[in-house]
């Protein structure tokens, strides 16, 4: 395995790395691949806009930076996170195959690993730009609900926010592609990791709790964002500590992906 | 004849089911047509030969190269694919420039490739509209533009013309031939008899995952010994015909038909019959209007050998 692992990291050469990841980049924003992840992006951003509009109306008596830190949690972690990965990561190859076009990519001039690697790195590219946006947009909403009173704190929350959404990404999206390359069913074992597994493992005491994306990536926020949420980890680990662990198990990941995608036939 | 296209014992199957069994199979340059029948491992071959398999046992060669995860080869080979599918958001043109961008070939010099591959298969050279719209003959041709952008030595075509109307059809016909005139190695996929006679008279036939024959189609018929060869003779006489040609040695039987100036002969060695009729005498001598093999052509040849 290790040998395979290494002679499919071989192949790889940066220039035609550069080129499967401008491909995709391309690819990630046509209509009809957009549009899922558009729509989902902008859940959250519809739902500032009402909480702007409740924050402004005084019916509630919340500040825009709370419901802000909220919003983040329930919606930019908890779902857009794992969402927007697996569409991108389980769709990395089996989308190309679903719809037939691989053929037309495994006859192009660069490595498998090479092709592998560029599209994942121009999808989670493109992901990470929609969670950010959409973090972004949220954060302008209900912040200036209230006219940016007490968003001073954010300028130091939102770059680790920010942070975390392009660490879990990337995580997430390793995941994802693995799964994508070796499970019969992407989607489906996908939505049971996103949902079932990472929600029932990540609170629970213990060491496996560390077999989970979102303990780790607990680590990286800043918490003092999200008052009385403290249920959200367990022995939250430090951020570097959570960043560290995340990228080098992205990394292994993808090392593990580039691996079977170089072995693998593809009908 | 050089060989470029070079299988060896190859074998692949997908389970219980065995798609090609001990393979051998050259290829040179010029038109060759991969024939069978649906399940004999034209794809799978295909398949094999453009990377996307790995063969169970024994090897492929292209141009003298593995082609298993050899992204330097591609710079020399086209592959056009079965399927209709493409990138259905994309226009021709974003396609086959995105097509070249993953080779490495941007801006202007795309941009020139990406014109000549659409003139050469009859595509507007400035569409905008996305694939999506395209009729299945339009996808055919922008699957084959894009396996001509680098102006391939090795074209690997999989049922090219499916779904192109006459004119797109007979445009591709002409394409593929002139390719092969230009002495590139062709090798076109095609279950569609009289398509694959108008390029080539040179065919790979497959049978069950097994090479059946392999050579011009003249050649495999006259070594096909269980069949005698029919020849239609159109004469003034067929019965003064008849008599001189029945008892000779290549001549295997003589039937006269409802069309009174017709005689079908049937002989094992149909070039030394020619001779023979010849040497019988001057065209006044034998009445001989007209002489047609019937069944030298490549359905004929297809059926004796597949059915």
């Amino acid at each position: 395995m290790l040998q395979s692992i290494l002679s499919s990291w071989r192949g790889i050469r940066a220039d035609e790395v550069g080129r499967a990841a401008r491909f995709q980049w391309a690819l990630a924003w046509r209509r009809r691949r957009l549009g899922r992840s558009l729509l989902a992006a902008a859940i959250p951003v519809v739902l500032a806009v009402l909480g702007a509009a409740l924050v402004r109306s005084g019916w509630v008596p919340v500040r825009g930076a709370e419901a802000l830190g909220q919003l983040i949690l329930a919606v930019h972690i908890h779902i857009l996170l794992v969402v927007i990965p697996l569409q991108f990561g389980t769709g990395l190859i089996a989308q190309e195959e679903e719809a037939r076009t691989l053929p037309f990519l495994l006859v192009r001039p660069l490595s498998r690993g090479s092709l592998l690697l560029g599209k994942f790195l121009g999808a989670w590219l493109a992901a990470s730009v929609l969670l950010v946006a959409s973090l972004i947009v949220s954060a302008l909403l209900l912040l200036g609900a209230d006219g940016f009173d007490g968003a001073a704190p954010w300028a130091h929350y939102l770059p680790r926010f920010a942070s975390l959404l392009v660490v879990g990404a990337l995580a997430y999206g390793v995941l994802f592609t693995l799964v994508g390359l070796i499970a019969a069913r992407p989607a489906l074992v996908g939505v049971f990791l996103a949902f079932g597994w990472e929600n029932a493992l990540a609170y629970l005491p213990g060491w496996i709790k560390l077999l989970t994306v979102r303990h780790h990536l607990v680590g990286l926020m800043p918490r003092a964002a999200v008052p009385g949420a403290s249920w959200i980890a367990i022995d939250p680990p430090s951020a570097f500590a959570g960043t560290a662990t995340l990228i080098v198990a992205a990394l292994a990941g993808l090392a593990i992906a580039i691996a079977v995608f170089g072995r693998r036939d593809c009908i | 004849m050089t060989a470029v296209v070079v299988a060896s014992d190859l074998a692949r199957w997908y389970g219980e089911v065995v798609a090609l069994s001990g393979l051998e199979l050259e290829i040179g340059p010029g038109v060759t047509g991969l024939l069978g029948a649906n399940g004999a491992g034209k794809s799978t071959l295909l398949k094999v030969l453009t990377g996307a398999l790995r063969p169970n046992r024994g090897s492929v060669r292209v141009l003298g190269q593995p082609v298993w995860d050899n992204p330097g080869l591609w710079h020399r080979v086209g592959f056009c694919p079965e399927s209709e599918s493409v990138y259905e958001d994309w226009s021709v043109g974003e396609f086959l420039r995105a097509m070249c961008g993953l080779s490495g070939v941007r801006g202007s010099a795309a941009t020139t490739r990406v014109e000549r591959a659409l003139e050469r298969v009859g595509l507007d050279p400035a569409p905008t509209k996305p694939m999506a719209a395209f009729s299945k003959g339009m996808r055919q041709r922008a699957k084959l533009a894009q396996a001509l952008l680098f102006d391939p030595e090795v074209l690997l075509l999989d049922e090219p013309l499916n779904g192109m109307d006459p004119v797109g059809r007979a445009r591709t016909m002409d394409l593929v031939v002139e390719l092969g005139r230009q002495g590139r190695t062709i090798l076109v996929s095609s279950h569609i008899l009289p398509e694959v006679e108008a390029m080539t008279r040179q065919i790979a036939l497959l049978d069950r995952g097994k090479l059946v024959a392999n050579g011009d189609v003249s050649e495999i018929r006259d070594l096909i010994e269980d069949r005698p060869q029919s020849v239609r003779l159109r004469c003034r006489d067929p019965h003064a015909l008849a008599a001189r040609l029945i008892g000779l040695p290549d001549v295997e039987g003589v039937r006269f038909t409802t069309d009174p100036q017709v005689l079908v002969v049937e002989t094992r060695a149909a070039e030394t019959f020619y001779g023979l009729l010849t040497r019988l005498g001057s065209e006044s001598e034998t009445g001989l209007i007209e002489l047609l093999p019937l069944d030298a052509d490549l359905r004929s040849v297809y059926e004796y050998l597949i059915r």
